[in-house]
Parts: C-alpha cells; structure tokens; sequence
C-alpha cells in the first residue's frame, strides 16, 4: 500500500469537495489506518465507532429488506458525518460542516473510494534507484496534515 | 444562456458574465424557480418573479448558521428548524416563521447572508447556470423582499475589487490559514474578531471554513485574513505536493483522478481557475480582476507540511477481512428477543 498516495487521495477530496473537514480511512473492523484530521478529533476513536455504525446500517438495511448499502449519513446540528465502504475491507469516512453541500460528496466519494480501494490492494512499491525510503521514521501518531 | 448581456450590469469576468446574464434573462422572463450555479462552491437563487429571495452556496454561512454559531439560537432549535425546512422555508425563514426571531432582525440578518453568498459564488469556480422552474422559492412571499439581481451583482462586484485591491490576496474557500507564533501578537491588544481567527487557524482551514465556525460572514473574515497575513498574524498554507512518491505501478492502476465537472458550457477562460493539487506556476492574470491567489511555492515562509506525518497501519492486520454479508449463516440468537405477541399489521 502506497501511504503517500493514500494520504493524497484523502487530501484532494477535502480540497475538492467545500466544506469537508476531515477524512479518515480506517479498515472494517474499526482500527485506523490513515487521518486527516484536526487534533480535536480522536481518529481512533472515529474511526471504530463508524465502522460499527456501518455494519450496524447494513444489518440495518438487510432487516428492512432494502438492499445493499450504499453509505451512511449523519446529520448533526453543526454538520455531517458520512461513512462509506471501500470494497470489503475498509472504510472511509468524511467530516464536514453544516454548509457541506452533501450531493457533490456523493459523487466525488465514488470515484476517491475506487481510487482509494485500488491504492489499498496495490503492493508496496519496489524500491527503485532514486526512490524516497518508506517513511516510517516520519510516523507521528498526532496526524498532523498540515 | 445566449442572451445579449445586460446593460446595467458590467461583466467583471466571466464569472460575472454568465450569472449576470442567466439573472437577467430570468428578470425579463419574471421567473420563478431557482437557478443552480454549478461550480465551487456554487449555489442556488431562489427567484420570485425575476427578483432574488435567497441564495444559498456552501460557500457562505447561511442565517441558520449565523443564529446559531453566534449563541442566538440554541442547537435543539436549530434542528428543529431543518425539519421544518421540509415544508419549503429555509432553515434560517422557519426560525423567523416561528416567533423566535422578528421580521425586521430576519430580514437584515437574510439580506447580509444573500449578499454574502452571491460574493462567495462569485469569488469561486463558476461552470454552468441551469434554471429549474419546479422547484418552490425558498421563502414565503412577503416575509423579506426580493431583490434586482444587478444590485446583488454591483455589490459582490464592489467586494470582489476591495478584495483585490487588498496587498496580500486570500481566496475565500482555497487558502488555507495558519496563525504565526504567539510572540508576534501574544501582548498587542487585539479585535474580538482577529483573536477567534487566530484560535481557528490552524492551517486547515480556510477563511470560509473559520466563518462558519464562529458564524460571521464569509466576506468579512476573508477582508480580516488578508489584512492579518498582510501584518504577519496568520500565514496561508502552502499545498503539498501531489505525490511524493512515484505512484504505485502494481495492477491494477488507480484510475486518473476526473475532473470535477463537465467542461464550461462558454469559454470560461478568465474565470478564477480551479485549484489544483499540484503547484499551478503557469496559472496567467485571468482578467479585469487580479487572480485570488492559488497555492503556489513561496506563497508563505516555511516549507510545505510533511505529508506523511499520520498514523499507519496495513488493512486486515487484525485478521478480520471478511465482508460484512448480509447472506452469511448469522449467530444462533437471532430469535432471541423477539416478541412473542407482536402486532402485525398485515394479520387478520
């Protein structure tokens, strides 16, 4: 899995998308696996609680004889929070404000999961000559994007 | 949209243009309906009879957000509001139509959120006008008077060129803001609005995203940025680069990212250009107006944020990779609480 390219992939959609805040990509089972979010937000913590609430929803939809799910949504006094499955091992889940105009992510969360879903199957890049090293010394547990 | 533009109104770029003709094409028509201005952020006009009774942009707090965030409303209130939006008001009129708030502090607190959404419409990325006559105007008629869309265009045309006019140049909605250290400002005595600005930026957010925050409008705390960058308080974010690293080569290959829209219905090649990712250095001066700045290199002292500074981990360590199936066997409690005597109301 190409980390940098995740943490870009994470990133455009921020900038794409007005009034998204924070993404997380987390795998199903609710451990974390890359945040792009404010040191207000716990990621670990987001990120558990929205993979239960994706599987709670599929549950959910399954007893209502509605059909597969296409992503929760929740909405708050102070904006939304929306969860997505990126094929059937992980999840993406994105933060915005009251003004985020929820449609456009819709359709800008379909392609960033696809691309998101192949960066997380894709093996880890062959070192090449003049390849940057993995950057495991830069790992900073705060998840400070910038 | 291929109407001859309006006279009044001087096309300032070709943002400009295309909303001022799409608005004064249904001014001559007295349409009601709104017209959606695809773009980013974009935003709706809610028109009756030709003239404006609300915009709405997620690129602008609209009155809802400003009651609430300054304290003037509470959040249960808030909500309820939304839920009478269902009926066809907006949030910010269901709020007024309930007694809470009067007429007049409505109608000055609709039209500062009206002008301020046509200005973030107008500062941002303007791709298409499509009117839709179905849709219901946003507002009961008579709760606030509607508005000549060319006094809305003059006035975000005003603001566009103060903007401009200003030393250092902030987007609403793409320069992200960073407060420079403490020392510099720690014992000058400060506005209340320049300190909720220093304790928002914190470089993720952009001058819209802090207006929403602390319900003020857009334009106002874009103006205050600029002036803070200007005297050193806050600092814009440089983007990082796109990949740092080669992308990956395995199959199968991520597909390259779309574009976000369909092209311009015109040739929209003065309009503010659409931010990308990696640092656009040929971007040209786009016209009467001097560009709102982009992300660029040497924007803001201080390199660009290590892009790979997040927590890692592999998918599927856990050991935990099966799908959530709705059609495999489930656990053996499935009966467990259900109740004996439930009402159905299917049975005879």
């Amino acid at each position: 899995m190409n980390h940098d390219a995740l943490v870009a992939e994470m990133r455009t959609l921020r900038d794409q998308v007005v009034g998204v805040t924070d993404t997380v990509v987390a795998a199903v089972d609710g451990l974390l696996i890359a945040a792009d979010t404010e040191d207000a937000i716990d990621p670990d913590g987001l990120a558990a609680l929205a993979a239960a609430s994706l599987g709670l929803a599929r549950r959910i939809a399954a007893a209502a004889l509605r059909g597969p799910l296409r992503r929760t949504v929740t909405c708050s006094s102070g904006g939304y929070t929306a969860v997505y499955a990126v094929g059937e091992t992980a999840i993406l889940v994105v933060v915005g404000d009251e003004g985020m105009n929820v449609p456009q992510l819709h359709v800008e969360a379909r392609s960033a999961v696809e691309r998101i879903g192949a960066i997380l199957l894709a093996p880890e890049p062959e070192p090449g000559p003049g390849a940057v090293p993995a950057p495991d010394s830069a790992y900073d547990p705060q998840g400070v994007l910038g | 949209m291929t109407s001859a533009p309006s006279g009044s109104v001087p096309a300032r770029n070709a943002a400009h243009g295309l909303l001022g003709r799409a608005l004064s094409r249904c001014r001559d028509e007295r349409a009601t309906g709104v017209l959606h201005v695809q773009g980013s952020p974009g935003g709706a006009f809610h028109l009756l009879d030709g003239a404006v009774v609300a915009v709405e942009s997620p690129g602008a707090p609209g009155v809802g957000t400003l009651l609430v965030r300054s304290g003037r409303i509470d959040a249960d209130e808030w909500n309820a509001a939304h839920d009478a939006a269902g009926t066809g008001l907006l949030p910010g009129a269901a709020i007024a139509a309930g007694g809470r708030l009067g007429t007049a502090e409505f109608q000055v607190l609709h039209m500062m959120a009206v002008q301020d959404a046509v200005f973030a419409v107008l500062a941002g990325r303007l791709d298409n006008c499509a009117f839709d006559p179905a849709a219901p105007a946003a507002l009961p008629p008579g709760l606030a008077p509607g508005v000549e869309p060319e006094e809305l265009l003059v006035e975000a045309g005003r603001r566009l060129a103060a903007l401009a006019s200003l030393p250092r140049r902030v987007s609403p909605d793409r320069d992200r803001v960073t407060a420079v250290g403490p020392p510099a400002w720690a014992d000058e005595p400060l506005a209340p609005v320049r300190r909720e600005i220093l304790g928002c930026a914190n470089g993720r957010r952009s001058p819209r995203d802090i207006a929403f925050l602390i319900g003020r409008g857009v334009y106002t705390i874009t103006v205050e940025v600029a002036r803070m960058c200007a005297e050193g308080l806050v600092e814009t974010v440089p983007a990082p680069p796109a990949h740092p690293l080669p992308p990956p080569v395995a199959d199968p290959a991520p597909p390259p990212p779309e574009p976000l829209a369909p092209a311009p219905a015109e040739p929209a090649g003065p309009a503010a250009p659409r931010p990308s990712l990696a640092p656009p250095e040929d971007v040209a001066d786009p016209g009467p107006y001097p560009p709102l700045p982009q992300w660029g290199p040497g924007e803001a002292p201080g390199g660009a944020p290590a892009a790979e500074g997040l927590p890692r981990r592999e998918p599927g360590a856990s050991g935990i990779r099966e799908a959530l199936d709705a059609s495999r066997p489930q656990s053996g409690w499935k009966g467990f609480l259900r109740p004996r005597g439930r009402s159905r109301t299917d049975s005879p």
